[in-house]
This record gives C-alpha cells, structure tokens and sequence, in this order.
C-alpha cells in the first residue's frame, strides 16, 4: 500500500494511490498512514480518496483506525470520494464522523487562511 | 441493434457463475470480474451496491466460514441473474454452518457523538448487506452455505 504525504500549506494531505482499501490491504493501510504521517506537525489531515474506487468495511475500519491515531484535537477529512465510498461511508453513517470534501481542491480551499 | 456492452433500460443481464477460493486475492478477482460483467449494463450507483454487498458477504464467508480450515482447498461459488434494474444473487462455500443458522441482524454500531478514541472499527458487514439487498436468505444445504439476496435500482 502506497501513500503520499505533501505537508506544504494549511493542512497535511495524505494520498492513496491505490485504487481499493479492502480486506486485502486494511492492515497495510494502517501501517503506512502511521509512516506517512511520521513527522508531519499538526493541524489537520486530509486523506485524498481521488484514486480508490472501492472500499468495504475493513477498509473503514482502517481508515477509522488512522482517525484514531491522529486524536481527538487534530481531524481526518476525506475528499474525492467515488461512488462506492460515499456510499458505505452514508450508510455506516461515517460521513458524520469525518468532515467530506468534494475534491482534493475543495478541502485545501475550505482550510486557506482567507486573504488579508 | 445493441451490442452486448451497451447499456439498455431493463435490459437482461446474462447469468454468471464464478468459483473460487476464499483467500483474499481470489475474492477481489471475483469481484472484478463481476464488475466488468455488469459495467456496461448498469448504472454506477447499482454496481455499488451489488460490489459492497458482495465484498460483505465474501469477506464474512472467508473470515468465519473458513476459520481455522485450510482455504486453499475451499470452494465459493456465486451465481447472479436479472436485468440492469434489479439482479439476484446466490452464494454458496463449504465452510462451517453459519452460527444460529440465520445472518446476523446487522445492527448498525453506536457512531454519531462518540469519542474518537472509541469509534468502531467494525461491525459494519451486515449491517451493510441488509441495507443494500432484499430478499436475504439463508440456508444449509448438502454441507454447504447457501445464502440469496436481490439488489435493486
């Protein structure tokens, strides 16, 4: 499992370029979001969903348990969610849990400091 | 006249049979080759559901129907029909017997207002295939699993 972390700017953006998170790779993804996020600072995270077209409920699981590691003061949002996604995260009612962004560009816009 | 990957309103879907093992690998061929059948003969939102639902089921199917049995030597087999509004499913394995002799009611676990450290991180599969499909049944059979469901538009 392959993840990109860019840190420039107001939030942290973590990428999968994978395109599911499922049974198959739940325990990989945790793992290399812990190494992603390996010296990132603070403030929050988004996790730029853009390329993955599938995710089941161990990839939920996953992707709640790299909520849990960031604690409670620093947030998990999601942007670029697929059908599929959007779906399982509705129906688990997750999309109350983790604030969901359009696209990558909509969630850096919603944390640009406004300009003087 | 239509090809056969174009998509029609209420257009039949040919039946499908696949078998496999239940190990990850086979489990996500499957589903790939389920979703390249009805790619073009359904509309997005119902291939989602059928792809979750599926992905629920054969995630349960190989993680407690073939706990602790050799996987390698298992055997899932699904079968779809129908049209590109609504299509069937049966799957059965010969794994063990499904506790209870029915699915799970799939209650839906405690999200809203709870602390992130105590977030579920499962839970969520039957819940998931109970509000995808309809029709969910299940039964055992010559010492297989046979469990059915319809997903609709």
């Amino acid at each position: 499992m392959n993840l990109t972390t860019n840190s420039d700017g107001p939030v942290t953006v973590v990428t999968v370029t994978d395109s599911r998170i499922d049974a198959a790779v739940a325990v990989d993804f945790k793992e290399a979001f812990r190494d992603a996020l390996d010296g990132s600072g603070e403030g929050p995270v988004v996790l730029d969903l853009s390329a993955v077209d599938f995710l089941d409920s161990s990839g939920l699981g996953a992707v709640v348990a790299a909520r849990k590691l960031l604690g409670e003061g620093r947030p998990l949002e999601l942007a670029g969610l697929s059908v599929a996604v959007a779906k399982v995260m509705q129906l688990t009612r997750m999309d109350r849990v983790f604030r969901i962004h359009d696209s990558l560009a909509d969630a850096q816009s919603a944390h640009r400091p406004p300009a003087a | 006249m239509d090809g056969p990957a174009t998509k029609r309103e209420d257009g039949a879907v040919p039946r499908l049979c696949l078998s496999f093992a239940p190990l990850d690998g086979a489990v996500r061929g499957a589903l790939a080759d389920i979703h390249d059948h009805l790619a073009a003969r359904t509309d997005p939102d119902l291939l989602a559901r059928v792809e979750i639902a599926l992905a629920e089921t054969l995630n349960n199917i190989a993680e407690h129907a073939y706990c602790g049995r050799d996987r390698v030597a298992g055997e899932i087999a699904i079968a779809l029909h129908g049209s590109s509004r609504s299509l069937d499913f049966e799957i059965v394995d010969d794994g063990r017997e499904m506790p209870g002799g029915s699915p799970p009611p799939g209650h839906l676990p405690q999200v809203d207002g709870v602390p992130v450290d105590q977030l579920p991180e499962g839970g969520f599969g039957w819940h998931l295939i109970r509000r995808l499909s309809t029709g969910l049944a299940y039964e055992r059979r010559g010492g297989r699993n046979h469990v059915t469901f319809r997903i609709s538009a």
